[in-house]
């Protein structure tokens, strides 16, 4: 419980590291990412669950950051875009993004591959329709997708577990 | 604005206590809930998070019927092998993905949009809500549960705690029908959902039609299920029911569709919505 008006703690894993931050109870996921520990790879594109910049892996699962509240993530673990490359080593998801073409301006790309990554963690091998399905809650204004369904699709076929 | 207080109970008693505190609010996946707070549409003194609460997320059969926790989110139902397809389809056309991860059934009937995806599948199978608070608990069918746009019955200090859905409804076939501007994220324009039962001459036993986002609440159309009621489900009969639901509506324009389009969909999405639960119980060609 917490003081009327006043700042609770909240304690998480974010990108496999213990974080203890003091919030406002009514802070948002992606302000306390964004604001308190800098990870600004996590964009708000709508800041209404509608475009789907602002995902990140909440144990393991794709939610919109900017309709999270904080203090939902006590306890639990949270991926972001720069939680995914390990010793400067791009995760296999990333390479394919830019092998494809599939990073324009950028914007939508670490959400988009944060639901990748989500969607095959579930179904390794998943149909062009599955991607796009798995995708569907991630919006890009320049790729038209189909370089993005490319490279989430290589990685699905290269089987390699993301 | 001041920031609301957090507290996440440890019981289903806890939280009710919580709740009868003025201005505490129930936050279970808050996707809603967190817009109408940044749109000072709401401010709660007082969250209480009820999303982890072990009772309120289970799915379980019972000798009278199907109870579904008002927690469950909509991810863990879509796919659920003991929710019926009806409200499964509904479940997984809410919003996105990231949606569908952190939304609860309860909080898609009590934010009562009149659009909710969930509410017209769960009228269709006569489910009650069971509403608990630190005084009692009461239960409320669902179609006396909607007063207008985004109004309730819930008092303050009440709490929808699970939905119970009668045995002799599981047994239906069932289609869930949205149609939006695009696939995917949208607000339905119109949205309806069916159930029907055969009786042993092949006759209609039983029959709801409900449609959403075309009145003040998500509604029932009873004139629409008196037309089929006791006939053979024909398709000039289901023809009639979808005819007969355009003098239960009361569609209104807005920023999704003019209520021209509306009418013309709703009878559409009836006779689709037919069509499916006719075909879920073996009626193929209408």
């Amino acid at each position: 419980m917490s003081g009327a008006g006043d700042r609770v703690w909240l304690n998480m894993v974010v990108n496999g590291r213990p974080v203890q931050v003091s919030v406002r109870p009514d802070a948002r996921l992606i302000d306390v990412l964004r604001d308190d520990l800098g990870l600004t790879g996590t964009k708000e594109g709508c800041s209404r669950g509608e475009c789907g910049a602002c995902t990140v892996l909440l144990d393991g699962e794709a939610v919109n950051s900017c309709l999270v509240l904080a203090l939902k993530a006590e306890g639990r673990e949270v991926l972001t875009i720069e939680g995914l490359a390990r010793d400067g080593q791009l995760h296999p998801l990333q390479e394919a993004f830019l092998r494809h073409g599939a990073v324009q301006c950028g914007y939508c790309t670490p959400g988009m591959i944060l639901a990748a990554k989500a969607l095959l963690d579930r179904h390794p091998h998943p149909t062009r329709e599955e991607i796009r399905r798995g995708l569907s809650g991630n919006l890009c204004r320049c790729t038209g997708y189909k370089k993005i369904v490319d490279a989430v699709e290589e990685v699905a076929r290269g089987g390699v577990r993301p | 604005m001041k920031a609301p207080l957090y507290l996440r109970p440890r019981s289903l008693q806890e939280a009710l206590e919580a709740l009868g505190e003025p201005g505490a609010r129930p936050l279970a996946g808050g996707t809603d809930l967190v817009l109408l707070m940044r749109d000072r549409l709401v401010r709660p003194s007082l969250l209480v998070d009820i999303s982890c609460l072990e009772e309120l997320r289970r799915v379980e059969r019972d000798a009278d019927g199907l109870r579904i926790g008002a927690a469950c989110r909509l991810v863990d139902l879509e796919a659920h092998p003991l929710v019926p397809p009806v409200l499964r389809s509904a479940c997984r056309q809410v919003g996105t993905p990231q949606v569908r991860n952190v939304a609860t059934v309860g909080g898609n009937v009590c934010n009562a949009s009149p659009a909710g995806d969930t509410i017209p599948p769960l009228l269709s199978l006569d489910a009650v809500a069971e509403v608990r608070s630190a005084a009692g608990s009461r239960s409320v069918p669902l179609d006396r549960f909607f007063l207008g746009p985004k109004k309730t019955v819930l008092a303050p200090g009440e709490l929808v705690v699970e939905f119970r859905i009668p045995g002799a409804a599981l047994g239906r076939g069932g289609c869930f029908q949205k149609i939006g501007r695009r696939s995917e994220v949208v607000i339905a324009q119109v949205n309806a959902a069916a159930t029907v039962e055969l009786d042993e001459r092949g006759a209609l036993a039983a029959v709801r039609v409900a449609l959403g986002s075309v009145a003040p609440t998500p509604l029932r159309c009873r004139l629409a299920e008196e037309k089929l009621t006791g006939r053979p489900p024909a398709g000039e009969a289901v023809e009639e029911a979808a005819r007969a639901v355009l003098e239960s509506i009361s569609p209104i324009s807005d920023v999704r569709a003019p209520a021209s389009y509306r009418l013309r969909v709703a009878a559409v999405l009836t006779r689709r919505a037919l069509a499916g639960a006719l075909r879920e119980v073996g009626v193929k060609d209408l």
